[in-house]
């Protein structure tokens, strides 16, 4: 009960902070909200896998998968470039801690604080570019597979729409 | 039909130049590369010139088009690392596929961008509150205490005035972020003499505030790019935001470490 309570203020946190970022880059004022709801979704999924006992680096793959995927969801739901969504939305995990303690041990001459640091923040970094990778792909590969974006909507490619643009050519 | 074929060579500057145009104000506001080169293409092929050519980098268009009639159209542009306005971002991209739906004439568009370039940046006092609260979460999501919070909204506050304040100097990006990571530092130090019943923690602070500061909209935008095989905007961009990561620690860091090493930690 404590953890349940626990993990809903710290989304709720998630959700404010995000939000707060969303404002600052200029998001336009209907997607920061969304803008929020992506972030909070993203701390859930990064909560709940270290409660499970996944660990920093795996939680924060299933973290960010989540917030891309919900990002590209949400870019063609409301047709808007899925940065809005996805900048604000993965601020909560990058980072910014690892990268901060990292150089505080370089400064300090701390050398094995340092390299247990950097070590984290590369990995981190690193499953962090590889889910956006993904998300990437497979929402590229679904463009592909029939779906395309036609200037203001998504739409269905039917073969006589393919034959009727080849008679014109 | 015919009417929108006779691209005459005023036109066919008139379109390169929008498209130029757009292509720049993306770049400029923290648009992703391949953004630049669809929202290009797109405006050229819904006024019927085909032959464009565009190569961009992070901080450059060079572009080319032609319609077979006139005098080839070809321009480099160069445009510097500069801020992020993804409301600008959003509404040129909803412009772009409006021109391909072919709901404005070449006029309208141009004076639709014009407004759109020169669209404001919000208002910074609220931008200052929204970097507060935005770096009080941050601190409270890493387990920091509801005091230390409080004080990290507004040290997140008064470091992006500072930011907004360089900026407006054009301090070079070196000077802006090491001050800025420096400033945080001491005020969280500044922080801990205030008397509390439990004592905060410097770190923590430090950490929840120099989440404004950092470049986000670069980070993921160079993942993007390096993802979408751009890979030398995408490294350029991913160094640019190793870099700023780097001056706001050293920033912070050297100023902890001052403290600690000359001071002994105490007045």
């Amino acid at each position: 009960m404590n953890l349940a309570a626990e993990t809903t203020v710290r989304v709720f946190g998630a959700f404010l902070a995000v939000y707060s970022f969303a404002y600052l880059i200029e998001t336009p004022k209907k997607y920061v909200l969304r803008a929020g709801l992506v972030g909070a979704l993203g701390c859930l999924v990064y909560t709940i896998g270290i409660n499970t006992g996944l660990g920093e680096v795996l939680s924060s793959f299933l973290s960010a998968l989540s917030v891309a995927f919900l990002s590209h969801t949400f870019a063609r739901i409301f047709k808007a470039p899925v940065t809005l969504f996805l900048i604000a939305g993965i601020l909560p995990t990058v980072p910014g801690t690892g990268m901060y303690q990292t150089v505080h041990y370089i400064i300090e001459g701390n050398q094995k604080m340092t390299a247990y640091y950097f070590t984290q923040t590369l990995e981190i970094a690193g499953v962090i570019a590889l889910a956006i990778f993904v998300m990437d792909t497979v929402f590229g590969l679904l463009k592909k597979g029939g779906w395309k974006q036609n200037s203001l909507k998504y739409v269905r490619i039917v073969k006589s729409k393919v034959k009727s643009e080849d008679d014109v050519q | 039909m015919e009417a929108e074929i006779k691209t005459t060579n005023d036109n066919c500057n008139k379109i390169m130049q929008l498209a130029l145009d757009a292509g720049t104000v993306l770049l400029s506001n923290g648009a992703e590369i391949w953004r630049v080169e669809d929202t290009i293409s797109h405006i050229c092929k819904a006024y019927q010139v085909d032959d464009v050519d565009a190569f961009i980098l992070s901080n450059a268009i060079f572009i080319t088009g032609n319609n077979d009639k006139e005098a080839v159209f070809a321009k480099v542009k160069h445009i510097p690392l500069s801020g992020v306005h993804l409301g600008i971002v959003t509404e040129v991209n909803d412009l772009s596929r409006h021109i391909s739906a072919g709901k404005y004439t070449l006029e309208e568009a141009s004076t639709k961008l014009e407004e759109i370039r020169k669209r404001p940046a919000k208002n910074p006092f609220y931008r200052a509150l929204a970097s507060g609260i935005g770096a009080g979460c941050f601190c409270y999501i890493l387990k920091a205490s509801v005091t230390e919070s409080l004080l990290t909204v507004v040290i997140g506050a008064m470091v992006l005035l500072f930011s907004l304040w360089a900026e407006k100097h054009s301090f070079p990006k070196l000077v802006k972020n090491i001050l800025g990571g420096g400033m945080i530092a001491l005020l969280a130090l500044a922080a801990t003499y205030i008397p509390f019943k439990t004592g905060v923690s410097v770190d923590k602070m430090i950490i929840g505030a120099i989440m404004p500061l950092i470049p986000g909209v670069a980070f993921v935008n160079s993942i993007r790019e390096i993802a979408n095989t751009d890979f030398l905007s995408g490294t350029v961009r991913m160094l640019d935001t190793i870099m700023v990561f780097m001056y706001i620690a050293i920033g912070a860091s050297t100023v902890l470490s001052l403290y600690h090493g000359l001071l002994g930690g105490g007045f």
